[in-house]
């Protein structure tokens, strides 16, 4: 794993990338490098002073509630819109309008020719994306087999149910291969079969390379699919960094714990609360696991389980935009 | 890959998607062919006019005795044909006059249905001049033609006239004068007046036309309005924007669409200009080849602002108002220019170096006035200044507006946008 930010600090650390790449080549080159960007409709501010990156063969995730600015920053990397202030670079370069064949895009927003067939929609949209005609045949051929809409290819989209629908619109942000792929709300709408289907596309894609930059509601994939993330509030970042790090960091200080021992006697201990492991032992700022844990052995006390307790993403996020954190 | 291939997928996939629409194929051929079988079951029923109807009896009672045998001879000769006359002129029928020694024996055949009329030469008729007509009592319009009543003068004349005036001047006396009709042009040249036939169709040739060209530009343009509005709706214009800019969406779109426009004007010169060509007034194959021309102009300027306005709307209702609205203000200079001294006249010629006006008012004089190789040029760059201040207005529009959903923004909404960009 590479190491980048920690902690969120609003401007991308070069010497940080410099020792990130180091250690690792194929992550010399950012895929995606967004510094200070803003952008504003009119008087309100819409993205403010956001900076990240996502390197090749990741996936990374961008959370945040309703409204916080994460499609305008999308729409940004993808040179809908112009930021304010700030930079893109795609990889390595700046952003320019020829990168839009680079990226596969799937909007919140999906859209689709209703009335086309499949197969004739798909075709085009490769096409956009610079294939020629051929390409954009071949590789469409290859995708409607690969998730199962070859036998549905000639049928205008709008007599396909709602997942191959939603198919259909993944394709068209994969069809052209590109380098960097951004899904904006991916799973939403997708029933359990289909949303399975898609992860798997989304851990092949990172596999091969891409960079993925995920963007979503549904915190327990992203936590399962994301190694790093962004989470964005009323416009700005308040949260930047690897998962694990970011768990570890607003860690509520706690362990489940299975013993005999009389917990409340322990001067670590803050207070204790029943679970469905044992107790979850609320320990004093000052003290940690590894505390208790020498305090159980050195009584003797039996212990059947011991772990730190996890803290959720989501209640992290939830925390967030409530304004509890 | 280049923009210019971009803008060129853009427009084949525009271009494909339009003209295999149904609503395209009726416009397209289903229009022409209606106006001209229109035109085809008019001339048809007027060929039929044309044919020589059965000749109405009429029972004739010469009280006055001005009619001479051979005159009442004659008359009782079998059916005689109609007189030809020209397309739209009333047909020339001949009666067939029947004699009768008095008149309750010429009434009795009116009402047994023998005769058609009953025409009474007074007794003092030398006199007086009268002649009375009976006809069975109806709802309807008396069904007497005047030239029934013509031949019967006629005849009078010709029996009154034998033995006390000969030769050539009782020829003059007996026939019509034979007219022989010039028209005189504004350069003083003298050529043969143009039948009414060929004088109606110099009417309503170009209007018909005009009316088809003035619909290709609108109809193009609308289908430019409703492909962006329904891209909207589907919210497919995210995912075009993702691969294209929106300057390479919007120029692919207008020239994708603006060749379904061509060919549908191409269609309509097939099926409509060309039999129209001999009555295309002033113009003639100046109008032909210039007419589209103008049409892919006014289309260009069209199809930009109903971009610019239409993109803020993704509703059907919104966008149909929005397109009758362009259609006005499309159609009025027509509607100026019915009103002015002529189309030659200096409103004429001002509406058509007004960019907003220009196609229309051009559409127009080509065929019905004298618009010189200075109007042309005129207009072609007024046009011209109005296509790149319209495209330019549009592809900002465009780009502020194009992911905008929900409400559209009322002006002063409208006016921060446009300061805030």
């Amino acid at each position: 794993m590479i190491t980048r930010r920690l902690a969120y600090s609003g401007e991308i650390d070069p010497a940080q990338t410099a020792a990130a790449s180091a250690l690792d080549p194929v992550a010399r080159e950012d895929a995606v490098a967004v510094a200070g960007v803003s952008k504003s409709f009119g008087s309100v501010t819409a993205v403010n002073n956001v900076s990240f990156t996502v390197g090749r063969g990741e996936v990374f995730g961008l959370v945040g509630p309703n409204g916080a600015g994460k499609t305008t920053l999308i729409r940004m990397i993808m040179n809908i819109f112009n930021p304010d202030e700030g930079g893109i670079r795609v990889l390595g370069k700046p952003l320019a309008p020829q990168d839009k064949a680079r990226i596969g895009y799937l909007p919140e927003e999906r859209g689709v020719y209703t009335k086309q067939k499949a197969r004739f929609v798909l075709e085009y949209f490769a096409q956009l994306k610079g294939l020629s005609r051929a390409e954009a045949r071949s590789n469409a051929e290859a995708w409607l087999k690969k998730l199962d809409l070859w036998e549905v290819r000639d049928r205008q989209i709008q007599e396909l149910s709602k997942g191959n629908q939603q198919k259909v619109q993944l394709i068209s942000a994969l069809i052209a291969d590109p380098e960097i792929v951004i899904l904006d709300e991916p799973l939403s709408g997708l029933d359990p079969v289909n949303a399975r289907l898609l992860v798997s596309v989304i851990r092949e894609l990172a596999a091969e390379g891409k960079a993925v930059l995920f963007s979503s509601h549904q915190m327990n994939v992203v936590e399962s699919l994301c190694q790093r993330v962004l989470m964005i509030h009323r416009g700005k970042a308040v949260l930047y960094g690897e998962l694990d790090r970011i768990r570890r960091d607003y860690s509520d200080n706690a362990v489940l714990v299975h013993t005999d021992a009389a917990l409340e006697n322990c001067h670590f201990v803050l207070k204790t609360l029943p679970h469905e492991q044992g107790r979850k032992v609320y320990l004093r700022q000052e003290a940690h696991p590894e505390d208790l844990l020498s305090w159980l052995i050195h009584r003797g006390s039996g212990v059947k389980f011991f772990e730190q307790a996890p803290v959720k993403l989501e209640e992290i996020y939830v925390n967030i935009v409530e304004g509890n954190l | 890959m280049t923009s210019l291939r971009k803008i060129l997928t853009v427009a084949r996939y525009e271009f494909t998607c339009a003209v295999t629409r149904k609503t395209f194929l009726i416009v397209a051929f289903g229009m022409p062919l209606f106006v001209g079988g229109s035109g085809a079951v008019g001339a048809l029923v007027s060929v039929r006019q044309l044919k020589p109807p059965h000749s109405p009896t009429i029972a004739l009672v010469d009280e006055a005795i001005v009619l001479k045998p051979d005159e009442l001879s004659a008359f009782a000769k079998a059916d005689q044909p109609a007189e030809k006359s020209s397309f739209l002129s009333v047909v020339q029928s001949k009666a067939r006059f029947k004699p009768y020694a008095d008149l309750d024996q010429a009434l009795a055949a009116l009402l047994r249905e023998e005769v058609t009329a009953c025409y009474l030469i007074e007794a003092d008729y030398l006199a007086s001049g009268n002649i009375t007509t009976f006809e069975r009592e109806s709802k309807l319009p008396s069904g007497q033609l005047p030239a029934i009543k013509e031949q019967l003068y006629d005849s009078i004349r010709a029996s009154l006239l034998d033995g006390r005036v000969t030769g050539m001047a009782r020829d003059r006396l007996l026939e019509k004068p034979k007219f022989q009709s010039k028209e005189v042009s504004p350069q003083g040249r003298i050529k043969p007046m143009a039948s009414v036939t060929h004088k109606f169709f110099s009417m309503v040739g170009p209007i018909f036309f005009f009316a088809m060209l003035l619909m290709s530009v609108f109809m193009s343009s609308t289908y430019l309005l409703q492909s962006l509005t329904l891209e909207k709706q589907n919210r497919v214009i995210e995912v075009l924007l993702s691969s294209v800019t929106h300057e390479e969406l919007l120029a692919g779109k207008i020239f994708g669409l603006g060749l379904v426009g061509l060919l549908q004007t191409s269609v309509y010169a097939a099926l409509l200009g060309y039999p129209l060509l001999p009555f295309l007034g002033a113009g003639g194959w100046k109008t032909l080849l210039l007419s589209p021309l103008y049409v892919i102009l006014g289309y260009l300027l069209f199809a930009s602002l109903m971009t610019a306005t239409g993109i803020f709307f993704s509703g059907e209702q919104e966008v149909g108002q929005l397109a009758g609205l362009w259609m006005l203000v499309m159609a009025a200079p027509a509607v100026i220019l019915a009103l002015s001294p002529g189309l030659d006249s200096w409103i004429a010629k001002a509406l058509s170096y007004f960019p907003l006006s220009a196609a229309t008012a051009m559409l127009l004089r080509l065929s019905w006035a004298k618009a010189g190789p200075v109007d042309v040029l005129l207009s072609i760059a007024a046009l011209i200044a109005g296509i790149y201040l319209a495209i330019r207005f549009a592809a900002r529009m465009f780009r502020l507006a194009s992911l905008m959903y929900g409400k559209p923004p009322n002006l002063p909404e409208l006016l921060r946008v446009i300061r805030a960009d």
